[in-house]
């Protein structure tokens, strides 16, 4: 499978912390990398048939047939990968959405809700944030079998920012409901950001901790366990993003009530634009 | 049942799955990424989404048991669905708008008329409907002399041409209506005085998912209505109606603005064989032919339009066109005409019937052979009714066919299910004895129109196999027969059989042409002077006609092809699922799709296990979907070091 690392903003919409951010998100989001992990080798595995004294032959008489290593000379007791050997497959863009419906679904307490309460709610917080879900479906590469499109199962740079436009519109409502609002839901009613924002400035120690619980919700396991020091870069891009916010002029500008806020919301960006998120 | 409350119990089970496997434990275990990565893989290929943070903790508890989990996910619907999108992508039985699959019989219309009060009412009609009445037969119960206005078959008048609306006297407007209390304004229309109104705020409980428009809820001032205006004989309740036979009839001169724009029906030289006989008012035997049939009970057999005499910009309904991820997620809420309306309620019946054979673990084969099936309201009205307004036309009853045998037998349609029940799903254990899976719902037929199209699709998708043209020579050819041609016969020797089990469906259609009106070799089709007799070219191929033969379109002249023909889509069903290549094919299917790639040499002995699985477990997937979530194939379906897949490397 290719895919396409072009985060590009192709909507031309624009996200509550401007444009100038999406460079920073990406990047941290690219550079993480994609698996960590073992590396079983590559190219050793097609080229070496499995015996297959037991099975039928699959292949019609006049195909070309593998050369089993050890039957070359001098490979005899080479030791042989036949696994195939494949990338991450796209995530089904249905379960994309269900799991967008899922994680921005508002309180706890709430059911999840559906598409259209979800269109309605980022809409009313701001029209230009998102279009409609019927406007992005085939983008992000769901079939219409009405005209024979079939399912898209690579990914594009117009899905891949889709994809982007769809959850920073996401992040962006969550970060507001959940973080900056005036009077947070409780703790326990936290879809995503079910942690306190201290008063003063945040440092590694306890930005590991909560990005730990964000990193098992977008990702699904502990940050602890993230190749490359995933949580300093994080952090990284956790304090430029805040501080960019405040500087005392020149800062872009941003409807979040706190600065803090556009930090865990660039957190946000980088983790459902991550190639982890978006394939498995 | 729901379908959300069949998500709501897929949930529940996860919640009591993940309650069940970690009782007892509460220390963390140490987890690998690849095990995390292998839990968040299993929940997005089993329960849709990507674990939720409660999940994981589940999932890190040290009783925590993955193949317990696994078995308990694979029973909820979440985990149908993933099996039933693999078949749905193979078959897209999804149909755009160019399929029409109300027939011109079951759909009400409607325009305004000025009364002599000076109002104006909206009184609906069917194109086509025959009436006593000359000047109005086949047409709207009132003349454009009588309305001043010229309506085209569809849309509004071109202005302002022929748009001069003139008064109805009273007299002449309550003799050609009827005041009707309509299915789509009463839960109760079949009672003598219905009184169960339309109310959105109680029918969300009573008929989740029905929103009819608002223009069909009031009238031409918008004022909320408890009856409709309807032409006469489309009010008309009864079940059969005499053929019309009008003898001759001379229309009020007409010229200009006052003339109609369609020609007088004149079908007496069909309805005067027919004399005494008794046509269904449910067929389109009985539309075309009787003034005595309407659209029965509370207009039970027809679906209305609210737009002025235009059904496709007319909206019935709000809904959702498409329901990728399920009819109570829907992602946009539009006015819906009819024909929206049921094309995505036929494709949600495929989608249904998939999903219950894989959630009962049924034997996989019944996607092509079982009788049963699932069935909503607007479906429920389409099997009543609908489906068979699709025959008998001209041509089917040059074959003295009158009255269609239906695929779906109508009175195995539950009685208790109506049309306003949008969300309640039902299970019909028994089609009828023509049923077959898939392969006889009205969604396939008409997605795929033509029988070698059907063949193909199934070959396909249930034997994984494609019609490839060898290395022949083209030579130019008269032969009618591509089973023989040189060039055709490589795929044709094989599809033309195939698709002979298809012969007594019709194209791009669902009727089904039965064998007492429709010989395979018919004496009544034979060449007579070099030529077939009348309507004999709609069914007879003439390719395969001589002076002592007539073949039925599908046969081809072929031997086998009889024998198909007679069996039918059953046939049909019953061949593909004894082809040694159906388990191999359900294997390859599922597995690539759970793989995310094709399956090759080195997984021989992974597709022998599955296929033997499968197999063993009489073709119920459930134990072979679990022996490939458990498989090292799986587990490692994304192994390529991250490194090297950056590099470019797509092995």
């Amino acid at each position: 499978m290719k895919i396409a690392y072009e985060f590009k903003r192709a909507l031309g919409r624009r996200s509550l912390l401007g444009a100038a951010l999406s460079v920073a998100v990406a990047s941290a989001a690219c550079q993480d990398g994609t698996r960590s992990v073992a590396d079983t080798g590559v190219g050793g595995g097609s080229d070496s048939a499995t015996p297959l004294a037991d099975v039928p032959d699959p292949l019609p008489p006049d195909a070309n047939r593998a050369t089993p290593i050890e039957s070359i000379p001098g490979h005899e007791n080479v030791a042989q990968d036949t696994t195939p050997k494949r990338g991450p497959r796209m995530l089904p863009v249905e379960t994309y959405i269900r799991s967008y419906l899922q994680l921005f679904a508002g309180p706890m307490a709430r059911p999840t809700q559906t598409p259209l309460q979800v269109q309605g709610e980022i809409r009313a917080r701001d029209a230009t944030l998102f279009d409609t879900w019927n406007d992005y479906l085939a983008s992000m590469g769901l079939p219409d079998h009405r005209v024979d499109i079939n399912r898209n199962t690579q990914t594009s740079p117009l899905m891949l920012a889709t994809l982007e436009r769809t959850g920073i519109a996401l992040c962006d409502v969550t970060v507001a409901n959940e973080l900056d609002a005036m009077t947070p839901p409780p703790m326990a009613n936290r879809r995503v950001f079910a942690f306190d924002q201290p008063a003063g400035a945040l440092d590694l120690a306890g930005f590991r901790t909560r990005f730990d619980l964000l990193h098992r919700t977008f990702l699904g396991y502990p940050a602890s366990l993230a190749p490359d020091n995933r949580a300093q870069r994080f952090f990284t891009l956790y304090q430029s993003t805040v501080a960019r916010f405040s500087a005392a002029t020149g800062a872009p500008a941003t409807t979040f009530r706190l600065k803090s806020s556009t930090g865990w919301a660039a957190v946000c960006y980088a983790l459902i634009r991550h190639p982890e998120f978006q394939m498995y | 049942m729901r379908l959300s409350d069949r998500r709501t119990l897929g949930v529940t089970a996860v919640a009591a799955a993940l309650a069940s496997l970690v009782s007892g434990g509460e220390a963390q275990a140490q987890r690998t990424i690849d095990e995390y990565r292998y839990f968040r893989s299993l929940s997005i290929d089993l329960v849709g989404r990507i674990p939720t943070r409660a999940e994981i903790a589940a999932f890190e508890q040290p009783a925590f048991n993955v193949e317990s989990w696994i078995d308990m996910q694979l029973a909820t619907p979440e985990a149908a669905e993933r099996l039933r999108r693999i078949y749905m992508d193979r078959l897209r039985l999804e149909v755009n708008t160019v399929v029409q699959l109300n027939p011109r019989g079951s759909l009400l219309r409607r325009i305004p008329v000025q009364r002599a009060n000076g109002t104006t009412v909206w009184v609906y009609y069917r194109m086509g409907q025959r009436r006593a009445n000359v000047d109005i037969d086949g047409t709207m119960c009132f003349s454009p002399r009588e309305l001043g206005v010229q309506y085209p078959s569809t849309g509004e008048p071109r202005t302002p041409m022929c748009n001069t609306p003139r008064a109805v006297s009273d007299a002449v407007f309550n003799a050609r209506v009827t005041r009707v209390r309509p299915w789509w304004l009463y839960r109760d229309y079949r009672a003598a005085n219905p009184t169960q109104r339309y109310n959105p705020a109680t029918w969300a409980t009573i008929a989740p998912g029905y929103n009819p428009v608002e223009g069909l809820l009031e009238d031409a001032a918008g004022n909320p209505v408890n009856d409709v205006f309807v032409c006469n004989e489309e009010a008309g309740t009864a079940a059969t109606g005499r053929p019309f036979v009008a003898g001759t009839r001379t229309p009020t001169p007409a010229t200009g603005c006052d003339a109609r724009l369609t020609g007088v029906p004149n079908t007496d030289s069909l309805t005067t064989p027919m004399m005494g006989r008794a046509l269904s008012c449910e067929t389109q035997t009985g539309f075309n032919l009787s003034t005595e049939c309407g659209c029965g009970p509370g207009l039970e057999r027809c679906l209305p339009g609210a737009a002025i005499n235009n059904l496709n910009a007319g909206a019935m309904v709000n809904g959702a066109i498409r329901a990728p991820i399920g009819n109570e997620n829907a992602f946009e809420n539009r006015a819906l005409t009819s024909g929206d309306w049921m094309r995505l309620w036929l494709s949600q019946e495929a989608a249904y019937f998939m999903d219950a054979i894989f959630q009962a673990n049924r034997d996989v084969r019944d996607i092509v052979r079982a009788r049963d099936t699932y069935i909503n309201g607007p479906l429920a009205m389409f099997y009543r009714s609908e489906q068979q307004q699709s025959c008998c036309n001209t041509n089917h009853l040059r074959f003295d066919y009158t009255n269609p045998t239906s695929l779906f037998v109508p009175a195995n349609v539950p009685p208790a299910l109506l049309t306003h029940d949008v969300d309640r799903w039902a299970r019909v254990p028994d089609r009828g004895p023509l049923a077959s899976g898939i392969l006889t719902m009205p969604i396939f037929l008409t997605k795929y129109g033509t029988r070698r199209a059907r063949a193909h699709v199934l070959y396909q998708s249930f034997m994984c196999q494609e019609f490839v043209a060898g290395n022949g020579t083209l030579t130019p050819s008269d032969e009618p027969n591509l089973a023989i041609r040189e060039g055709c016969r490589d795929c044709h020797r094989a599809l033309e059989p195939m698709s002979a089990f298809f012969t007594r469906v019709a194209e791009n259609d669902w009727t089904y042409l039965p064998a007492l009106q429709f010989p395979l070799d018919s004496t009544r089709c034979r060449l007579a002077g070099g030529a077939m007799a009348v309507g004999c070219n709609a069914f007879y191929d003439p390719s395969f006609t001589t002076a002592t033969q007539s073949w039925m379109r599908g046969i081809y002249n072929l031997t086998e092809a009889r024998a198909n023909a007679e069996a039918g889509p059953q046939g049909m069903g019953s061949f593909i699922a004894a082809q040694p290549q159906f388990a191999g094919c359900f294997v390859e299917n599922v597995a690539e799709s759970f793989l995310g790639r094709d399956l090759n040499v080195e997984d021989a002995a992974l597709r022998t296990q599955l296929q033997t699985t499968l197999s063993g477990a009489g073709f119920r997937a459930r134990a072979m979907v679990r022996q490939l979530l458990l498989s090292d194939a799986y587990r490692r379906a994304n192994n390529l070091s991250s490194t090297a897949w950056r590099a470019g490397a797509s092995r």
